[in-house]
């Protein structure tokens, strides 16, 4: 019981930073159909900018500062690259998207190296804040739970309960009539775009401290983003959320079991072992497999349910 | 075949210098020029030598086309590391190089391919291996075992790969010989840099009440495994072979004080104080550790060996670094004549918070201490090669 509490709660804060990663990606998505590659590096630029920071002036500014960089840094992206870019369509932008990401790695490369950054958790989130039976939990977990929690409260009230979020959400499905009601539809877009990297700058002060700060991060994230976007529904916001979820504990619960397909096929009767053929594949462990469990996933879910757990685009 | 009056001997450099492999390649390079400029500036040095560097991308591909480069601009000394199957494909291609070509034929030096196959069953006359391999490593690292009564039940984590099973499987050899007390409670295989996330790992450890953890894990999938540990508050320990690396001690921070355990053939601690000072230096200029001490004991030899060949032929040069002996930094070392496996002393060091005179790692508050050093003798493992010597030797 211990251990399935001490998993479960590994689980679930993995999936809230998952989440935190994706979110931005799935709301450029939805506004602007624009399938940022380069998502994933804003997140690296978020760690690197805290960890700058952090050298000046401690953890807490980065919390706040970092985001909002990597948010401007965004705006600038999308006024003076991805809009001229727009008008080229789809593919176009991806590629923007994808050259950019290399573009945001080397930079990192000549300005802070190739080797990981000292960027750690700090001392006042640093140790245990309680105990699960005899397991100590993190604290700095928690607050990783936390941070992605009131991100989602924050980002969901903005959209739904402010001016703002209702001209975005109206830009999202008729853009030309927002524009004809006198709303500048394009400064939206500018916004949401800086937003969402906002949002992976913010991810990136806080997973960057809790895991490793170096220059191969972003390839690192880039995959499972793609995969919980997919999952979840491209665009959604909600089914971003509960993808994030199943992906975090269904990686973190079938790292602990040693299941394999020979012992399922030996309690169904059959004999297996060493000598029995194909054995290299009979005897995986789900342990073994975890890492590519969520590619299965995705790969399942595009045959039989393509629009994802909860997207709305059927095309 | 004296010396040429202006003969430039290159020596060609062929490792990542590009992509996810290139900070331990560009940190190599640079310690292998600072050691080819001591070896130019000495007296006994009649010529400069010179590094031509290839990148290789860390693909097998990429460093056959560099070596063929290589051989083209009159190399023919290739220096290589940063993989074993690069190594295998390297022997391989300069064999039928030289069997075609023997007035050009080239060495391979090895300074940290560490498969045992490469001075055993598939072991080359041409190759020269620096580095410990993973079975001398095993071996020092189960000696201390052996002597540390506190190890009892012990985790094995790997990376899914054939360094990674080759570990496990050393290991599980080698402690049921020398601890058949200890008890395995558990291993894990994992995808090579995929899981960002260890607590699940940790977890799964200390439900199985390890007390100590062996890794073969280098990279990043021992730094996030180290800091899981520390998040976590886990007692467990951790041998590790690649904690020494480039970029490692930063990386896993205040997480690794009194948690790792590696075994090294050099750390800053255990050297002498004048070569604490040129690493010092080294410091100062690059703003970066001194890594890869063996390139000194490789750059020395091949002096040595060169100026007992008087010639700049691969095969006298291969002779003269047969058996030859060299007083490195931390003790003698020999490279054998039987499978040009160089035998060295090895160390069992832990990572904690600087004391005293100790020289702290890549500008951290921590520090390498000697826990126990393994004489030469005690690492040492017997080998199955039969060197294939070149037909005019015969």
């Amino acid at each position: 019981m211990e251990f399935f509490l001490v998993q479960l709660f590994n689980g679930v804060s993995y999936g809230l930073l998952l989440f935190m990663l994706s979110s931005g990606l799935t709301l450029v998505f939805s506004l602007m159909g624009v399938l940022n590659f380069a998502h994933a590096s804003f997140y690296m630029l978020g760690a690197y900018f805290a960890f700058q920071i952090s050298t000046w002036t401690g953890f807490w500014a980065g919390l706040v500062v970092a985001p909002l960089l990597v948010g401007a840094l965004g705006m600038l992206v999308e006024r003076v690259g991805l809009r001229r870019v727009h008008a080229h369509g789809h593919v176009a932008e991806l590629l923007f998207t994808f050259g950019l990401a290399y573009l945001i790695e080397e930079a990192v490369h000549l300005i802070w190296g190739r080797a990981a950054l000292p960027y750690h958790v700090p001392a006042a989130l640093d140790g245990p804040l309680f105990q699960i039976a005899d397991s100590p939990y993190p604290m700095y977990r928690v607050f990783m739970m936390l941070i992605s929690v009131s991100m989602l409260v924050a980002v969901w009230l903005t959209l739904t309960r402010t001016r703002i979020g209702l001209v975005i959400q109206a830009a999202l499905t008729h853009p030309d009539t927002v524009q004809a009601l006198g709303h500048n539809v394009p400064r939206i877009f500018m916004l949401v775009f800086g937003g969402g990297a906002a949002l992976a700058g913010l991810a990136g002060v806080i997973g960057g401290a809790a895991f490793v700060t170096d220059p191969s991060m972003a390839i690192a994230v880039g995959p499972i983003v793609f995969v919980i976007v997919v999952v979840g529904g491209m665009g959604s916001l909600a089914g971003a959320f509960f993808a994030s979820l199943l992906i975090g504990c269904l990686q973190t619960f079938s790292v602990s079991l040693d299941w394999t397909l020979a012992g399922l096929l030996t309690t169904l009767g059959f004999s297996m072992g060493p000598d029995t053929p194909l054995w290299s594949v009979w005897s995986i462990k789900l342990s073994q497999a975890a890492p590519v469990l969520p590619y299965l996933i995705m790969v399942l879910m595009l045959i039989f349910r393509p629009r994802g757990l909860m997207g709305t685009r059927d095309e | 075949m004296g010396l040429p009056a202006q003969a430039q001997t290159r020596l060609a450099f062929i490792d990542p210098l590009s992509g996810p492999f290139a900070l331990t390649g560009e940190l190599a390079l640079r310690r292998l020029r600072d050691e080819v400029a001591l070896r130019n500036a000495l007296p006994t040095a009649r010529n400069a030598w010179e590094v031509l560097a290839l990148d290789n991308k860390g693909t097998v591909q990429e460093s056959l086309i560099a070596l063929r480069q290589a051989i083209d601009q009159d190399a023919r000394v290739i220096i290589q590391g940063q993989s074993s199957a690069v190594a295998h494909a390297l022997i391989e291609a300069i064999h039928r190089h030289n069997e075609r070509d023997p007035a050009r034929a080239v060495l391979l030096l090895n300074y940290a391919a560490t498969d045992p196959a490469l001075t055993e069953a598939r072991c080359s006359f041409w190759h020269f291996r620096f580095d410990a391999h993973l079975g001398m490593r095993m071996e020092a690292l189960t000696a201390h075992i052996a002597r540390t009564p506190e190890v009892k039940r012990v985790y094995l984590i790997v990376q899914d790969y054939a360094f990674g099973h080759e570990f496990a499987r050393a290991a599980r050899a080698l402690l049921a010989l020398r601890r058949p007390d200890i008890q395995i409670v558990g291993e894990d295989r994992h995808a090579l840099g995929q899981v960002r996330d260890f607590a699940p790992y940790i977890a799964k450890m200390r439900a199985a009440h390890a007390d100590t953890v062996l890794t073969g894990n280098w990279g990043p999938d021992l730094n996030l495994l180290v800091k899981a540990a520390r998040e976590s508050s886990s007692a467990l320990r951790f041998y590790t072979f690649y904690a020494g690396s480039p970029g490692a001690v930063s990386a896993m921070g205040e997480a690794a004080a009194g948690r790792v355990i590696d075994v090294t053939d050099w750390h800053i601690n255990a050297t002498t104080r004048a070569e604490q000072q040129r690493a010092e230096k080294f410091q100062a200029r690059y703003g970066t550790d001194y890594h890869f001490a063996r390139l000194h004991t490789l750059v020395q030899m091949l002096h040595a060996a060169t100026l007992q060949a008087q010639s700049t032929h691969a095969l006298p040069i291969a002779l003269a670094l047969e058996n030859r002996r060299f007083m490195g930094e931390t003790g003698e070392v020999q490279m054998r004549r039987f499978d040009h496996q160089l035998l060295m002393p090895l160390y069992i060091a832990e990572l904690a918070k600087r004391e005293g005179t100790q020289i702290a790692s890549e500008s951290s508050a921590l520090a390498w201490r000697t826990l126990q050093t393994i004489p030469a003798y005690v690492a040492t493992q017997p080998t199955s090669c039969q060197l294939n010597r070149p037909s005019r030797l015969q």
